[in-house]
């Protein structure tokens, strides 16, 4: 593996070498053939991957969810701890190489600028996935029957009735 | 706000498992900032509005609140000091996600966006405990949103529809309701035969009276 491959990756854009080198050297490398499993739905998920080269595609019961390119990350809920399962089951569509993280990389952040990437890329990750979750918890709420009482006033005559409403009305009561 | 900084930044990260980072330097991160005080009901943050700091709540808690689709605020959480409050907003740079309103007697610290953006990129030990804060609480705010969403998901199937679904199913039992009605009616009338018609009428047996 040589340097130039890591620092061609988006996520360490701006790091010096001697910090990948450094990063590089916590890890432990993993070439991949085309159709290896690296994750299996269900497996604890204790450990976390970067993909450097290839491609790899993650998938459901045989259902694919998507690809995995360059510069992205491999079940890093296992970094911080909670304990979760994989997701998904992901393995190799192209001869791929990999780094597989140590069990606590982070404690590096303190001085290595390429885990200070990675906690980074870490950071946005989390923040999208929670945006997702949160509008996919927006659109469950749409049909689902009165909010909360809060302390904001909630309007008794709602614009968009629900489907709940509209048989009420129909059917007669509540 | 009794207990000193370091105190609060010990609890903090005792509440998120993360024993190897030291509360020095955690309270480091925050150091230079006074705390604020809010009174109960007081808006911390506004859903929509932009972000320019995230909060330490050191004291009391906060409702964290979502509008629905209808626009109607919806409670998702109740935070407790210690914990952050703000930080999604500052880490993708999107407008705040949730209103924010004072339970009791609040004290935090605010980290501004320009403090929050150097640290960010900062190998030192404050920076990483920072981010290492930040992480595990997002970590931990994803796996209840999730858990949310799966309730949800795994809850007695309501009624699950489309607004055109609503709209032809409405049409549909308008329309049965209206031909049970006209049925209804004929029931009830009573048919009345001019004398012509029993006159002309040409059936078997006796004409209709």
């Amino acid at each position: 593996m040589s340097q130039h491959r890591l620092s061609a990756l988006t996520v360490f854009r701006g790091v010096p070498e001697a910090d990948l080198q450094a990063f590089e050297a916590l890890c432990t490398p993993v070439n991949l053939g085309v159709g290896h499993v690296i994750f299996r739905t269900g497996e604890a998920a204790d450990s976390a991957m970067l993909l450097v080269s290839g491609r790899l595609v993650a998938s459901v019961g045989g259902r694919e969810l998507g690809e995995i390119h360059p510069g992205e990350l491999l079940g890093e809920l296992g970094l911080l701890g909670r304990g979760q399962r994989r997701s998904a089951d992901v393995s190799a569509r192209e001869p791929s190489f990999a780094l597989l993280l140590p069990p606590n990389p982070l404690a590096s952040g303190d001085r290595n600028l390429a885990v200070v990437a990675i906690e980074r890329h870490l950071l946005a990750t989390l923040a999208r996935r929670i945006r997702r979750t949160n509008q996919a918890l927006s659109s469950v709420w749409r049909d689902d029957g009165p909010a909360q009482p809060s302390a904001a006033a909630v309007s008794p005559s709602s614009p968009a009735p629900s489907l709940r409403s509209r048989l009420a009305r129909l059917f007669g009561g509540a | 706000m009794m207990a000193t900084l370091i105190e609060h930044c010990a609890r903090l990260l005792v509440d998120l498992g993360l024993n190897d980072v030291e509360p020095v330097h955690l309270a480091s991160a925050f150091g230079n900032v006074a705390p604020r005080r809010l009174a109960p009901g007081e808006v911390l943050c506004v859903e929509g509005e932009p972000a320019d700091s995230l909060f330490l709540l050191l004291l009391g808690g906060v409702r964290v609140q979502r509008a629905d689709a209808q626009g109607q605020p919806r409670e998702v959480a109740v935070l407790a000091a210690p914990s952050l409050v703000g930080h999604l907003a500052l880490i993708d740079g999107s407008p705040r996600s949730a209103t924010c309103i004072a339970e009791g007697d609040v004290g935090l610290i605010a980290l501004e966006r320009s403090t929050y953006e150097r640290l960010l990129t900062e190998a030192s030990p404050r920076a990483a405990a920072l981010r290492r804060v930040l992480m595990t609480s997002l970590a931990a705010q994803l796996a209840s949103a999730n858990a949310r969403v799966q309730a949800l998901a795994a809850a007695p199937p309501t009624v699950e529809a489309t607004a055109q679904d609503v709209d032809e199913l409405s049409d549909l039992l308008e329309g049965l309701k209206v031909d049970r009605e006209l049925e209804r009616a004929a029931e009830a009338m009573e048919v009345v035969y001019t004398d012509e018609q029993r006159r002309n009428w040409r059936g078997l047996g006796a004409p209709p009276r």
